[in-house]
């Protein structure tokens, strides 16, 4: 029922088991990058809405700082006009150094509580003016946007530049606020003024807001201060009294462009790009814990998978290649789950008991039929009635007196009801040596004397069980092999004694011998030919026999003097001793 | 005083040669009789009395077995060796739940068969001291209810001296000399007589001989032959012809 040259086809290059946990990896390998994806996603969204939202505080608290400050000069503008000097320069019939140096001590006065009003003009209806700031700016009178000014009824108009018309020697922009002046009683023209405002009045403002990417600007635009690039990034859908967004390179980076008008004409820029805080803690926390759910829930799913499915599974497959390996169609008992894992391996086990019951079944059937041929063989030899026939014959013999014939008659019956005792294969060596003796007499009948026997018995020996029909053949081989062709009386010698290892039986006879060639001839023959064992009951056959019986080759040794004599020693382990004889 | 010996074997060589070939009076035996078949054995061993039988395994109408069971419950203290030819497992676990002394192998070695009565003779020796009850006194009318009993119960054949002694709670050889003294026969020879009578009967309807000696409680044909030429001084056959020329 051996089975070890049966080979596995397939080598597991896989596992199951690291099959999921590489699975398992991957998907939270997977899992991380999406997680790493979709937060920098928001985060980007976050920190855009951030930096918009930013630059929208910054565009209004400019705005809103430009347009307070604008109501100061709107303010001062006014206090200049109604100045005594000023009005008296403006309704002098003529003008005279007297009132124009008047008039402009009276700007002074006013101008210098501002110190960014860089200077400021008076025109009169006729033409003659009154400045203050003088030699700083160069204006254009020819071409002074009068129709405009006048247009807006004595209130102020806001410029940069004096839209062009003015410029200041530095060439650094300037804020210019223009408007008429009416006479208060008759609301008569009375003339114009000019006040021109250093754009460092904004410095201060932008650079409260802590970015560098602002500028204010004409709705033309012209810059008045601020960033020089940003300002390039001008266009008229910034010119709006609402906020207007919009996307811009700037360099290498991309930014919103975030602007609204002021006052008019000024609009204000913003350009979003302070990096500052991303994602708020909590929401980090939260997609932290995420995903940390995520990769214990994939541990515990590679722990459930492994414990439930892959290691049993292992298990099982390791317990049936021990079956396998070992070669003999056992049961295995390794502990299963109660699943159909379990009953996979409770399948396997019947499947093995059922194939084992299949193989003794068989086994039984080949032992049935045997024991039904040697019955059928004992029945052809007919112990019976050779028996009766004998006992017939032998009280024939009494009644002649012929005592020697019943000697040579009982002892053939004794012989045959020994050698042709039924079933056991293991009889007690007393009985062999009964088989032989009967033998011996009876051949010596035949013979004459031309041997004689002798016994060497270990007492203890006796009862020792051994395989049927072993001795007597080595004996037969004496005769017909040593004695007979000497032609002189021999000692054929039987020696038993009972060594550590077992039971060793010395058959000695003084006959011709054999020489080494038939030594090894024999024993190699007998170690080759399986056919010994069922036809030869001669020297060769017994020792295949015994070889088989014990499944060991050191069972014989033949010594031998051609001549002289020869000696067959075997061995019988130990191991069957206590077998009695009738139980099989 | 020596031991008997009873041979039962259908085979006449076998009884002979065992006979002949063991040296009885060196062992301090006689043998005392011999049976064809369990059957006559039984109607015959109450007269031999033996202390020892060999008993053939394979023997027709009653076999070794079923003589052994029977000899068992009615002789406790016979020592019975059986003789096969089959050396067989299931005969020798038979036998010794039958409490068979010896078990022995056929052909006969005459060493073994000395060896084994020796040590039966050591045991007889041994337990030689045998205490005869008596039993109860046997009455006239006992005797009476005796001979009816055979009368109605001689068809049976493993009836004997011992089984009705037995049957009626008596001494068997008390039983013995009483009935002779009563009947004026021996209880074998009345048991016979009961028997040939019906045999006769049968025989005057030209029964065959074997249907007869079986009807008649001796199945065993030889044995009933033997009997009834003992009986009627011809074979039965003889008077079967006799009887229907006339």
């Amino acid at each position: 029922m051996r089975h070890g040259s049966y080979r596995l086809k397939r080598d597991i290059r896989i596992s199951l088991q690291q099959k999921t946990l590489l699975m398992l990896t991957i998907l939270l390998l997977f899992f991380c990058m999406m997680f790493m994806i979709a937060t920098s996603i928001i985060s980007k969204r976050t920190e855009d809405d951030f930096k918009i939202r930013t630059s929208e505080t910054a565009v209004s608290n400019v705005v809103s700082t430009i347009r307070a400050s604008l109501v100061n000069y709107k303010y001062l503008s006014r206090l200049i006009m109604v100045n005594d000097r000023v009005v008296s320069f403006l309704k002098a019939v003529k003008t005279d150094k007297d009132k124009i140096y008047e008039a402009r001590r009276g700007i002074y006065e006013i101008q210098n509580l501002y110190s960014y009003i860089d200077s400021v003009y008076i025109f009169r209806n006729d033409g003659e003016y009154v400045s203050t700031g003088i030699g700083e700016y160069f204006i254009d009178i020819n071409n002074l946007e009068r129709s405009n000014i006048l247009n807006a009824r004595g209130t102020t108009v806001i410029s940069i530049n004096g839209n062009g018309t003015i410029k200041k020697n530095s060439g650094m922009p300037f804020l210019t606020m223009s408007r008429a002046i009416y006479d208060i009683q008759s609301q008569k023209l009375l003339g114009i003024l000019i006040m021109n405002i250093s754009s460092s009045v904004f410095y201060d403002t932008l650079a409260l807001q802590k970015s560098s990417g602002m500028c204010i600007l004409d709705s033309d635009g012209t810059l008045l201060c601020g960033n020089e690039e940003i300002g390039a990034l001008y266009d008229s859908d910034y010119n709006s009294d609402s906020m207007v967004y919009k996307n811009i390179r700037l360099g290498d980076e991309r930014k919103t462009l975030t602007g609204r008008l002021a006052v008019k004409p000024l609009v204000v820029l913003c350009a979003s790009g302070i990096g500052a805080e991303a994602l708020p803690r909590d929401t980090i926390y939260a997609l932290m814990l995420t995903l940390t759910a995520f990769i214990l829930s994939g541990m515990v799913c590679a722990w459930f998978i492994t414990v439930n499915i892959a290691r049993p599974i292992r298990n099982l497959s390791a317990a049936m290649e021990r079956t396998r390996s070992s070669g003999w169609l056992k049961k295995f008992d390794t502990e299963m789950p109660n699943n159909e894992i379990g009953r996979l391996a409770e399948s396997y086990n019947s499947m093995i008991e059922y194939l084992n019951e299949l193989f003794n079944r068989q086994l039984e059937n080949e032992k049935n039929v045997q024991k039904a041929e040697i019955r059928v063989l004992q029945e052809q030899i007919k112990p019976h009635f050779l028996y009766n026939t004998l006992e017939t014959i032998s009280y024939m013999a009494v009644q002649e007196n012929a005592s020697k014939v019943y000697d040579a008659l009982e002892t053939l019956g004794s012989f045959y009801r020994n050698f042709l005792s039924k079933g056991d294969r293991e009889i007690p060596l007393k009985r062999e040596l009964r088989i032989t003796q009967d033998y011996l007499s009876l051949q010596k009948l035949r013979y004459g004397n031309i041997f004689e026997d002798e016994y060497l018995l270990d007492d203890t020996t006796i009862d020792y069980m051994i395989p049927k029909l072993i001795l007597q053949p080595l004996v037969e081989n004496c005769i017909y092999h040593g004695v007979r062709l000497k032609g002189e009386k021999c000692v054929i010698r039987i020696t038993t004694c009972m060594e550590e290892d077992g039971l060793h039986i010395i058959v000695y006879d003084s006959g011709v011998g054999m020489s080494i060639e038939q030594i090894t001839n024999v024993l190699k023959a007998s170690e080759e030919d399986d056919v010994n064992i069922l036809s030869g009951f001669g020297l060769r056959g017994t020792i295949s026999r015994i070889r088989y019986y014990y499944d060991c080759n050191d069972v014989v040794q033949i010594r031998s003097e051609p001549g002289e004599y020869t000696e067959i020693e075997i061995y019988i382990p130990k191991m069957r001793e206590t077998k009695t004889e009738g139980e099989e | 005083m020596m031991y008997r010996v009873m041979i039962i074997d259908d085979e006449m060589s076998a009884r002979r040669l065992l006979q002949a070939s063991i040296d009885w009076i060196s062992l301090d035996m006689e043998v005392v009789g011999e049976a064809a078949s369990g059957i006559e054995a039984i109607n015959i061993i109450d007269e031999l009395r033996p202390d020892i039988v060999f008993v053939d395994i394979s023997m027709p109408f009653m076999n070794g077995i079923e003589f052994t069971q029977l000899a068992t419950k009615r002789y406790p203290d016979l020592m019975i060796i059986i003789l096969t030819g089959f050396d067989d497992f299931e005969y020798a676990r038979q036998c010794i739940r039958l409490q068979v002394v010896e078990y022995m192998l056929k052909p006969i070695v005459r060493q073994e068969v000395t060896e084994v009565l020796t040590k039966i003779k050591e045991n007889l020796d041994k337990s030689n001291i045998r205490t005869q009850e008596i039993g109860q006194v046997i009455t006239p009318s006992a005797i009476e209810q005796i001979t009816q009993y055979l009368r109605d119960n001689f068809t049976d054949s493993n009836i004997n001296l011992t089984s009705v002694a037995q049957h009626f709670g008596f001494n068997s050889s008390y039983l013995s000399r009483k009935f002779k003294q009563e009947t004026g026969k021996s209880f074998v020879e009345f048991l016979i007589k009961c028997r040939m009578e019906r045999a006769i009967g049968l025989a005057g309807t030209s029964k065959k001989m074997f249907c007869t000696a079986d009807a008649v409680g001796i199945p065993d044909p030889n044995y009933f032959g033997r009997c009834f030429k003992k009986y009627m001084g011809i074979s039965y056959s003889e008077y079967v012809n006799s009887h229907s020329s006339r």
